[in-house]
Formats: structure tokens, sequence, C-alpha cells
């Protein structure tokens, strides 16, 4: 680990981000173009082969407004040992990881992000690249723009082709278990995970998937989100698209990134519903839409449009849990037009 | 060498691409492309070109052409009608594609060197073969672009 004010060349280091597959990321300023920078630090494994430098060869060729930024990469020596330093594009905004774990995320929102990152995956898919690691943890959001990060376990297609153990098993599909053969249909999968997560703002991954039982087992069988379920807030078109994404055999996969991102493109958004707390939901748009539920016992659904009443959908009903489910039906219903 | 066709429509894009010579185009392959109904302008803007883009630069086509629309009379169908036509020519400047557009004067028999008088549709399937699905008119008007540019 280098410390804040340690220097590599003509990078000032200022912070630490966090860590890769096989190294650290830092803050830092470039002192030559004074900008500052994400850089990541990879120890050499082998000086005669390099390997590490591929990461940054592989990221470089995908270029892409929805990809996060190679500048260049150099070989420094860092405590007498060689390392391969690559310089990226500074995100400010961090992972789409720590956006769950910090507010809630609409399914408008949710599905915009991932339509924008499948930009950066076709492109890397076009340029003959598979990512093999999507998850929300390598998704950056810049300027509330989504780009892939992570190349570290990428590689090019037809070479090998199989799974790598770096990667983030929850999110891999049956054929990574299986016959360990990756295709472009496997960032399908994963990307279909990342959204599933997403838009049922899923903070602990781990502890949720470690929930259900055998989950080995749901995951080689690529039957993991039927078990897990999915928040009532929902729409069902959307949880379709999704399922399709996730479906255990690649054959009735959506047959690239394009095909998903297709079918996102043609959802037609009406409220962009973000939930306030348990018992109230608001969307703003050009009116201000609320939903609540009021009452001593919770049990009375209310809807308003710029603080006015709709009373026709207003209702109360027996029992709490009944105007809750409809208080989730109607944001469902309401989200897609 | 490869043209790339485009014909714009509510809600969709639809390009073809065509190698060959005029007289003997060769079907490449083709595609439909969809967005959802209630966008504002600017999503679709930055719907078209992030998509424009990707077509581009996965088929690396030597020239783009498109059918210029001349029918429409709301702004809604300016929309999908004129706004790709101008997006497609920003796109294909950075990416150093040249980018024609052409008039349905372009898309005639005569223009197009097919033989007088003909169905410019079906003598334009007649010459690449039917590529289902969704081979229907609007299609074949991306097909003809691509024709018309060679």
């Amino acid at each position: 680990m280098l410390a804040a004010g340690a220097e590599v060349g003509k990078y000032l280091i200022k912070g630490f981000l966090g860590n890769g597959h096989f190294g650290h990321v830092y803050h830092v300023l470039d002192r030559a173009l004074s900008v500052e920078r994400a850089l990541k630090v990879l120890k050499i494994s082998d000086p005669t082969k390099l390997v590490e430098l591929l990461e940054a060869q592989i990221q470089y060729k995908c270029r892409h407004a929805n990809c996060v930024t190679v500048n260049g990469a150099d070989i420094h020596i860092l405590n007498n040992e060689p390392h391969v330093c690559i310089d990226m594009e500074l995100i400010s905004g961090g992972s789409l990881e720590s956006l769950i774990s910090k507010e809630f995320l609409s399914v408008k929102n949710s599905c915009r992000i991932i339509n924008e990152v499948s930009y950066g995956i076709e492109h890397a898919h076009n340029q003959g690249v598979l990512h093999k690691d999507i998850k929300p943890g390598n998704i950056m959001l810049s300027d509330n723009t989504g780009k892939v990060s992570d190349f570290g376990i990428s590689q090019y297609v037809g070479v090998g082709g199989v799974g790598s153990g770096f990667a983030y098993t929850t999110h891999q599909p049956p054929e990574f278990f299986t016959s360990g053969v990756i295709t472009a249909q496997s960032d399908v999968f994963s990307l279909g995970i990342t959204l599933y997560r997403c838009a049922n703002n899923i903070e602990d991954w781990r502890s949720a998937v470690s929930t259900c039982s055998n989950p080995e087992v749901l995951l080689a069988k690529g039957k993991l989100l039927q078990s897990m379920g999915w928040q009532p807030w929902v729409p069902a078109k959307l949880q379709k698209i999704v399922s399709k994404a996730c479906f255990a055999e690649p054959a009735r996969r959506f047959k690239s990134i394009k095909d998903f991102r297709q079918a996102l493109d043609k959802l037609h958004w009406n409220l962009d519903w973000v939930r306030i707390d348990q018992y109230s939901w608001q969307a703003s748009g050009s009116a201000v839409h609320l939903a609540r539920l009021t009452g001593k016992d919770w049990n009375t659904f209310e809807y308003l449009v710029n603080n006015r009443r709709r009373i026709a959908e207003c209702q109360t009903f027996g029992t709490a849990e009944d105007a809750q489910r409809h208080l989730w039906n109607f944001v469902a219903s309401s989200t897609l037009a | 060498m490869p043209v790339l066709g485009f014909s714009f429509a509510k809600q969709q894009v639809r390009w073809t691409l065509i190698d060959g010579q005029k007289s003997t185009p060769i079907f490449v392959e083709k595609d439909k492309l969809e967005y959802g109904a209630g966008l504002s302008p600017s999503e679709i803007s930055v719907w078209l070109k992030r998509n424009l883009l990707e077509v581009i630069t996965r088929t690396k086509p030597n020239l783009a052409c498109y059918r210029l629309a001349w029918l429409y009379q709301t702004q809604a169908q300016s929309y999908s009608l004129v706004y790709p036509c101008a997006i497609l020519e920003i796109v294909c400047h950075d990416t150093n594609v040249p980018c024609k557009g052409f008039g349905y004067q372009a898309l005639t028999a005569k223009a197009l060197d097919f033989p007088k008088g003909v169905d410019v549709t079906a003598h334009c399937t007649a010459l690449l073969g039917t590529h289902p699905p969704y081979w229907d008119n609007q299609q074949i008007n991306s097909a003809l672009a691509a024709i018309a540019g060679m």
C-alpha cells in the first residue's frame, strides 16, 4: 500500500480508492498536467511476460463514453519491485454498488444506468472483448452516467473463453460452473443480475444470497432469481425482461447485449417512483405525485397529485397489510404506461 | 464497398448493409432498432446518437446513406424523421464516414439504374432476396438508400 504523499513518477498519491482484482487503486495528482486521476497499481508477477499490461491494453481498446477511460500505462519500481501503473479517468460519483447502499434507486433510474452501461459492454464485445465481471461494484457513475470499469479479468473472445476464478460468482451464468465456457451471453446474464440487484435495491447482496437454501446449487442451475423473488414495486414487464436476460439456458437468453438493451428501450415509462419511507412514495416530473398510507393503523391509501387528493384512487383497507400491498401494486402498475 | 442505408420512422430506425456493385448489390446484414414512447426530444437525440454510433462503429461502412423524409406534419414526427438525419450526419462526421441523404427523386427506378418502369421495392427484393423478419417497405427503403449511394 502506498501512503498519501508518496510519489510514483509524475503522480502524487492523494488517497486510497479501493482494490481491483490484482492491485490497489489510488486517487492521484498527475503533476505534469495538473489533473486528478485514478492510478491502478499492479505488482508484476513475471517481468518477462508483463500480463498485467493486458488489462490496460484491453481497456484502451474499448475506449467508449460508457467505459472508464485509460489514459496510459507505465512500469514503475515501487519498494524495489516492478509494478504496472494504469492511469485512468477519476470518477467522482463512486460505484453503483455504493449508490444502492446510500439511497433508494428508482426502477427507472436503475434501467437508465444499465441501459447506458450496455453501450460500453456492447462496444467491448464489438472489439472482441468479454468483460466477464459485470456487477454493481464495477459500474462507476460519472455525472450520473454509468461507465464500465475493471477489465482485470476481461479477455478477447476465443482466447480460451473460460470463466475466471476471480469473477464474482453470484453474477455468473450456469455455464460458468458447468462447461466453464464464457461468451457474450454470459455478460448478458451478469448485466441482468446487476439490474435485478438495482431494481430491487438489494444493499447487501451476499446476505441476500446466503438466505437462500443451497445458493451454490441454485447458482449452478441458474435458479437464483426465482428463489430470491422480486420486490413488489418492480413492474411485471421489467421482471420478464430481467428473467429473460438471466435464463439458465443461453438459447433462451437475449442473444446479445443489444437485444437486452432493445427490450429495455421499448419500455414506456410513466412515473419515476422513489420510496420515501415504508409508507410513502413520490414521483416528480411535470407534477408531484405522492402515494402513501395514512391513518392510525396505516390502512388508508392516498394518492395526491400536486398536493390534491385524487379521491377516486383513495381507499381504506381492512388491514395494514392489504393497504401496503395495494400501495406496492399501485407503484408497480403506474411506473410503466 | 460496404454501404449502410438508413430509413427512419416513428420510434424506430431501420438499417441495411449492402456490398457489391450498384448493378449487383449483395445483402450483408440488417436490423431494426426501436425506442419506447414518451421520450423527450433530448432523450430521443441521445438514444439516436448512441445507437447510430454503435451501428457505424460495428459495421464500418465506406459510406452511410439515408432516406430523407419529406412527409411530416407535426413536431413529434420531426423528432422521428428529421432529427435522426442530422444526428447521423454528426456521427458520420465524427467517425470519418462519408454520409449522403437521398430524397424521393433519387429513389426512383431511373435514378437507381433499375429497368424502366419497375416497382423499385419489388425489384430491390429481387436483387437482394427476402430477409425476414420485417423485410417490409420500411426496411427496403433503407436498402434502396444504400443502393442509391453505390
